[in-house]
């Protein structure tokens, strides 16, 4: 493990390449996007024909600037993202009981959504006030006493969540149940480095022409698969570390994604760490596996990536798709694939399921300790060298 | 049937690669502190012979025993050490700590048994100062020395090594071979090799193998009288080019 962590430290272009590279490279794309979305408002254009729509297009203008948009009135010096036109007809119509009041919208298809549904949201409320005040006019034409707003809302909705258990949950615990898909979706493509580190760690040394005497020596096939794992392992939460930073830049985009704030709680954090680190290890074990049984050419490196990427693909859309609080047969047996179990354990576990997470993640350590066990009874130096 | 008094015998060894035969009822004998040499043309079989000795290739029928154990335990328990032709040392480590690494895993633990180890390789390598310095900028005949001192400084009960002075200039060649006939008694040593001068100044006892079948097998110069020529290598021409494939026992 000491040779290896030392060969590696300085083996300048695989740090490079593989370690600094995304410690730099994910911030960064989190930062531009950060970036982007700071200096990137959404900008919308309001033409007004006619100087009595002024209050509607004060109140919009007030709205969207109130929640981050730029807005230009009659005039933009940049290409708007969605221009607004209200006609000259419009306070005439909208202040008539009988009559119906239009905007037209042109929406920019390269802008970014958040635009339009800031127009939307603010042509709404207007929409809205109207017809509230359209009701209060019937009321005093028909003389009858009814509050507007029980016209307007005849329904109540009220929306209360419950965790796959039975128990009550919050509205906070639903939008980290939804965010925990997301952040379940990222972890797999996070730890694919390790695949690189485990073949390099072994076609490297075959490459390099080390491997044959090394095979030659009195190591054990234990220590020499432990000591691949374990150094892939150690490179792949190097590496990863830019990939959290990645993941601590897009929580900042959380509302948007979610629709409301979500706060990380320390044990949420923890859990994903610990499952990340797991994801680490069922990679490193499988790539080793697989090459131990079909032997350490470049070619059988490219079924470790189809092998390992088919499987983790299934557990990202997994995780996206599946209601892992409810699974029954059938479909519980894709639980059986590896890597659905550590998306599984992380979703159970916001779910309100800690017990039944805590079963996936033991079980998934011990096949990890079983794959190496096997690689390690079944590592034929013979098979490895020669094809 | 197999001697354990040797410290190599193998015994009918066949090896096939799919269906070609590699290796065809090859059987040898090497003795306690000897240096055997193991030559013939390319593609004769000579690399695969080293690598079912040092335990690398296990999938072979016949018997082969290192001090009367299988290949692969008595790689296990370090009676082995070897050097592929092609090796290379770890070019990120220095050649101190490549011998350091080889050390560790020889001497099981044993910190003072490693340090020994270390000693004496750094006085087999005979690197100078360089011996700190990263096997990268080693020349080809300083990294094939290195490897030399790595293979030997363990004091394995077997050493093989495969074409040790390949590739080297003449100064780094005689360099290996003297290191070589050094280790004479030391430890029994298996090379093979092209050149049949370098056969001829360091075996003891050599096997040619043609094709994969034993043609010949004893001292250097009983297979030159028995061939009725001048050297060791009109013998292997004599043996090798001209087909004759009935073999020679001195």
């Amino acid at each position: 493990m000491l040779k290896e962590w030392t060969d590696v430290k300085r083996d300048r272009k695989l740090l490079l390449g593989s370690v600094l590279l995304p410690l730099v490279l994910l911030p960064l794309i989190g930062g531009i996007l950060f970036a982007a979305a700071v200096t990137q408002p959404p900008v919308v254009e309001i033409i007004n024909e006619n100087v009595s729509n002024l209050k509607y297009v004060n109140y919009l203008v007030d709205y969207i600037t109130s929640h981050g948009g730029l807005v230009y009135v009659n005039s933009s010096p940049v290409l708007p993202d969605v221009k607004v036109v209200f006609p000259s007809q419009f306070y005439y119509n909208i202040t008539n009981i009988n009559r119906t009041a239009s905007v037209e919208i042109t929406y920019l298809i390269s802008a970014n959504s958040q635009a339009f549904d800031l127009v939307e949201n603010g042509l709404y409320n207007i929409l809205y006030n109207s017809s509230l005040n359209r009701i209060e006019q019937i009321e005093k034409i028909s003389n009858v006493s009814v509050p507007p707003q029980k016209i307007r809302d005849p329904l109540v909705v009220y929306i209360a969540y419950v965790q796959p258990t039975g128990k009550a949950a919050s509205s906070s615990e639903n939008n980290l149940a939804q965010l925990a898909r997301i952040v379940a979706v990222i972890l797999f493509p996070a730890s694919t480095p390790v695949i690189f580190f485990v073949t390099d760690g072994i076609l490297g040394e075959k490459e390099r022409k080390t491997l044959e005497s090394l095979l030659a020596s009195p190591i054990s096939a234990k220590s020499f698969i432990a000591s691949k794992v374990a150094i892939s392992m150690l490179l792949g939460i190097i590496s990863s570390i830019g990939d959290v930073a990645g993941l601590v830049v897009f929580s900042l985009f959380a509302p948007f994604i979610v629709g409301a704030s979500v706060s990380f709680s320390l044990s949420f954090v923890a859990l994903t760490v610990v499952l990340y680190l797991l994801m680490v290890f069922l990679t490193a074990s499988i790539s080793v596996l697989i090459l131990v049984l079909i032997g350490g050419s470049s070619k059988n490196v490219q079924i470790v990536n189809f092998v390992i990427t088919s499987f983790g693909l299934v557990a990202s859309f997994s995780s996206l798709l599946v209601n892992f609080g409810n699974l029954s047969f059938p479909l519980s047996t894709i639980l059986l694939i590896p890597y659905v179990q550590i998306v599984a354990s992380l979703l159970l576990y916001v779910f309100g399921l800690v017990q039944e997470s805590i079963f996936y993640i033991s079980g998934t350590i011990i096949a990890c300790i079983l794959l190496i066990l096997i690689s390690s009874r079944f590592l034929d130096s013979e098979r490895l060298l020669l094809k | 049937m197999t001697n354990d008094s040797f410290a190599v015998s193998v015994t009918k060894l066949t090896k096939k690669f799919g269906d070609k035969v590699v290796l065809d009822d090859v059987t040898f004998e090497v003795k306690e502190g000897e240096v055997f040499g193991i030559i013939g043309p390319n593609g004769a079989g000579k690399t695969t012979t080293l690598r079912i000795i040092a335990g690398i290739i296990r999938k072979y029928e016949g018997e082969v025993r290192v001090y009367g154990l299988k290949p692969v335990d008595a790689r296990k328990v370090g009676y082995i050490s070897y050097m592929p032709e092609d090796a290379f040392p770890y070019d990120n480590l220095t050649g101190y700590e490549n011998l350091e690494f080889y050390a560790k895993i020889y001497s099981k633990g044993d910190k003072a048994k490693a340090r020994e180890y270390v000693e004496r390789g750094i006085t087999i390598a005979n690197l100078g100062d360089r011996i700190y310095d990263r096997a990268s900028s080693y020349s080809r005949g300083m990294k094939r020395r290195l490897l030399i001192a790595r293979t030997l400084m363990v004091k394995p009960k077997v050493a093989i090594l495969d074409e040790p002075t390949t590739a080297l200039d003449v100064e780094s060649a005689i360099k290996v071979r003297e290191t070589i006939r050094g280790m004479r008694g030391e430890s029994t040593i298996v090379i093979s090799s092209h050149n049949m001068l370098e056969v001829e100044y360091l075996c003891d006892s050599i096997v040619l193998i043609n094709h994969g079948r034993v043609v010949a097998v004893g001292r250097p110069k009983e297979i030159v009288e028995l061939t009725k020529t001048n050297n060791l290598e009109e013998a292997f021409i004599k043996l090798t080019v001209k087909e004759n494939d009935k073999g020679l026992i001195a």
